[in-house]
């Protein structure tokens, strides 16, 4: 018995590598006389050997098939992990788009809409412009249905985001400028405008939206469900301007000129919806394809 | 089989060679020559069918990132893509337990071409019950610690090269191996009764 044994402390940790000679020399002449005087490490060893000895003679298994690569093998993982990845983004910018061209043609004709109009006499101004003349006469009520639109807009934006990162939004708010020369009602049209992107996403609200934002002058247009019935242009616009006395004459005057856009508009806003709904849909649908794999 | 792999280094860079310049057939020398080690590598790593695929999956990632081997132990770094590919499998497996309880344990395992000489009835039903207690405590230690063991006392690879193969510093290879041991043996000394007469009596009389 080793009378050093007793002071020291038992090295249970380093005796799987002492075992296997991975112990420096003077390290190692240390743990040998503990172990030779220490009953308990002495099983240790013992035991960690028979678990050595077992372990080492599980036979190897023979490799139940052969491994060796075909050509196939080789080409697979490369040509699969591309299309993976590829048809999210794909549908999501075929969505952006298309919605962003959408738009672009629904800014134009309204942008077409504001200089023919604006051009034609003083009474059928642009509707941008008379809304400024009416809300110079109701500020109160301009401002008002302004907090609503924002809101209103900011609901739809947040519901929007998905189309912003597939870098629709930022197409569809550089036309900006060509309709809003400045004055702060004729914004009021930009931002349903935009939030119509959003409402495309739902599917309900899609072919209210952009009427919204064409007829943005009439306050009525927060309640969404209303401008669907503008394919009847004397229905809409009488129900558009049944609030705001100041605007049923120019929204009347405004008729004929602006009914054909309007049918024009929702038709593409129509288009726009199920656009973007359907890469949707489909996006989503390649994407759950491609996870099962 | 250690001493197998360690023979055929300098044939192994040659093949290397060959198969980064895109020749099939150099590379299926070399699975060939590590299918086994590597097949066993998985099994005991995973102790299922699983094991196939993860060995499947190391060869073509091994082929495919070629260029990336720098030279040095082609086995150490052929286990460590094994090894990745074990941990993957085990992470799909956790994700999908589903999957992996419909087949019960006990049949997980494959018969094994035992390289015993004319076992008897009793020797082979011993040795098939061990086998599957050792499969089963190696199933219950920490993934990095089982292949630290398996490595070392089933693969016979020395420490530095199981280093390199877990990409640790050796003294994080030394404490992984101590710890597997001890688990180990404290599962074994459960089923002592398993264990060959003549390990029994070598664990007993010191």
């Amino acid at each position: 018995m080793n009378p050093f044994a007793i002071f020291n402390r038992h090295p249970a940790s380093e005796l799987s590598a002492y075992i296997d000679g991975q112990v420096k020399s003077e390290r190692r002449a240390t743990i040998e006389r503990h172990v030779d005087g220490c009953a308990s490490c002495r099983s240790d060893v013992a035991e960690l050997r028979v678990v050595m000895t077992t372990m080492g003679d599980l036979p190897l298994a023979a490799a139940p098939r052969s491994f060796a690569l075909t050509p196939n093998m080789v080409a697979r993982p490369v040509a699969a992990s591309e299309p993976r990845s590829m048809p999210g983004y794909v549908g999501m910018r075929i969505a952006g788009a298309g919605v962003a061209a959408v738009l672009a043609v629904v800014v134009l004709l309204d942008a077409g809409g504001v200089v023919n109009e604006s051009g034609s006499g003083d009474d059928s101004g642009s509707t941008a412009l008379n809304f400024a003349e009416t809300s110079d006469d109701a500020p109160t009520g301009a401002q008002l249905d302004m907090s609503e639109y924002d809101e209103f807009a900011n609901d739809l934006e947040a519901s929007a985001s998905p189309v912003e990162r597939a870098g629709g939004a930022e197409e569809t708010k550089a036309p900006e400028p060509t309709i809003a020369p400045g004055s702060a009602p004729a914004d009021a049209t930009q931002e349903p405008a935009a939030g119509g992107i959003g409402g495309a996403l739902d599917g309900e609200n899609a072919t209210t939206t952009p009427d919204e934002g064409y007829i943005a002058d009439a306050p009525v247009a927060t309640d969404p469900v209303l401008p669907v019935n503008a394919d009847d242009s004397d229905a809409a616009a009488t129900d558009a301007t049944l609030d705001n006395e100041a605007l049923r004459t120019v929204a009347a005057g405004e008729d004929n000129g602006i009914s054909t856009l309007v049918i024009i508009e929702i038709a593409l806003a129509v288009f726009a919806a199920a656009a973007v709904a359907g890469s949707f849909v489909l996006a989503y649908a390649v994407n759950r394809g491609s996870n099962r794999d | 089989m250690a001493a197998v792999a360690q023979t055929h280094s300098d044939d192994d860079l040659d093949l290397i060679a060959r198969a980064r310049g895109g020749d099939l057939g150099a590379f299926n020398v070399l699975v060939e020559r590590y299918e086994t080690p590597v097949f066993n590598l998985c099994f005991r790593m995973l102790g299922g069918p699983a094991a196939e695929d993860a060995a499947q999956e190391a060869f073509i990632s091994a082929f495919r990132f070629l260029e990336r081997f720098r030279g040095g132990s082609f086995r150490a770094w052929l286990f460590r893509i094994a090894a990745n590919a074990c941990y993957d499998e085990m992470r799909r497996k956790k994700a999908r337990p589903a999957v992996s309880l419909d087949q019960p344990r006990g049949e997980d395992q494959r018969p094994f071409d035992a390289p015993d000489n004319e076992p008897t009835m009793e020797e082979r039903a011993a040795n098939t019950e061990l086998r599957q207690a050792l499969q089963h405590a190696l199933d219950q230690l920490p993934a990095e610690q089982r292949l630290a063991i398996v490595l070392c006392d089933v693969q016979g690879m020395d420490y530095a090269e199981i280093a390199l193969v877990m990409d640790v510093s050796l003294g994080t290879v030394k404490s992984r191996i101590s710890r597997a041991r001890f688990r180990m043996r404290e599962m074994m000394m459960e089923r002592r009764e398993l264990l060959p007469d003549s390990i029994r009596q070598s664990g007993e009389e010191q």
